[in-house]
């Protein structure tokens, strides 16, 4: 799955001689900011360690996706970190982030949003038991 | 939609995953790749920023506006803490002009490594200075590259001019034992400074 992703990352997105335009076939050989049509500040409340996850939605929207957002899809199966699906993806955080806002925007992911059951002060303690058994 | 029934989670977020993270700052390799593989659960991997950013007025002969874009890799690891709490590691480039990352960084970070290279200690000033404005909970974590820890703290600790309320200890960025330490040194003075209402 790894191999399958490393391929179609380079399979032109550091391709000088792509023109970044042309995304109406397979959708791979366009330049990262091609991807999400030149936005990059959509979705800034998505942090780098927020936890994505595919919703039920997903399976019934996953044929309309292009590549990069079926990867999304195919990665966060389970939840995991932004910062992760950006480097397993192989795209810049900026970009990644358009693309799980437009998941989120679509109902195919979830953004995990923690329920504030704690306080600072007792998540800190359980992270000072946890680094102390590591 | 034949799995829509495999995913209960429905739009809603089910569980209560916490994710909470630090961030390792410090000069060009002082070691925070290092210290962040020593302790990954994970081997670490590599994301980027893409900033556009002014560029130096120096370049800049015909006071036009010019955009340059800045790359800004950062490595990080992850370490699954308890059943709902996973934490995440970034090693981040401690140069000045790399600021707009610190800040998204810094942003719910329980706190921050500075790794301090005895031989190039000056590289660390600028994560001490940022972490120090935006009361960021840091400790310095000096990595004896030599091998031998040469400098007493309390000289290291002129030199780089940190009060003695902030931690520091020597930390050999390859030892796992010596980076746990580290983790639990930043998470302490975290949770004192939360305690005594530093912090609020």
């Amino acid at each position: 799955m790894i191999d399958d992703l490393d391929q179609l990352a380079g399979n032109g997105l550091d391709d000088p001689s792509d023109d970044g335009f042309d995304e109406d076939s397979t959708g791979r050989f366009i330049r990262p900011y091609a991807m999400t049509g030149g936005r990059t500040e959509v979705g800034t409340d998505i942090h780098l360690e927020s936890q994505i996850q595919a919703s039920a939605r997903a399976s019934a929207h996953l044929g309309a996706y292009r590549w990069e957002a079926a990867r999304v899809l195919d990665l966060v199966q389970s939840p995991m970190a932004l910062v992760e699906v950006s480097a397993r993806l192989d795209v810049p955080i900026g970009v990644t982030r358009v693309i799980v806002a437009d998941l989120v925007k679509d109902g195919s992911v979830i953004v995990h949003v923690p329920e504030q059951t704690q306080s600072f002060t007792s998540l800190l303690e359980k992270v000072l038991d946890g680094v102390r058994n590591l | 939609m034949a799995f829509a029934t495999s995913d209960p989670t429905a739009g809603t977020a089910r569980r209560n995953k916490i994710p909470v993270k630090i961030v390792v700052a410090g000069g060009f390799g002082a070691g925070k790749s290092t210290f962040v593989g020593s302790i990954s659960e994970i081997e670490p991997l590599r994301s980027e920023a893409v900033m556009t950013t002014a560029s130096d007025q120096l370049d800049d002969l015909t006071h036009t506006a010019t955009k340059a874009t800045t790359t800004v890799a950062m490595d990080f690891g992850r370490i699954a803490l308890t059943e709902e709490i996973t934490l995440y590691l970034f090693g981040t480039p401690g140069q000045e002009r790399f600021h707009f990352m610190w800040n998204e960084l810094s942003r719910g970070a329980i706190g921050a490594v500075v790794l301090a290279d005895t031989r190039r200690l000056g590289d660390c000033f600028p994560a001490i200075d940022y972490f120090e404005a935006r009361n960021v909970p840091f400790v310095v974590a000096v990595n004896p590259f030599d091998g031998v820890r040469t400098h007493p703290i309390a000289t290291i600790r002129e030199a780089v001019q940190v009060p003695e309320s902030v931690p520091m200890l020597f930390c050999d960025a390859r030892a796992r034992l010596d980076v746990k330490l580290a983790l639990v040194t930043v998470v302490e003075h975290a949770l004192n400074r939360q305690r005594a209402g530093a912090r609020v």
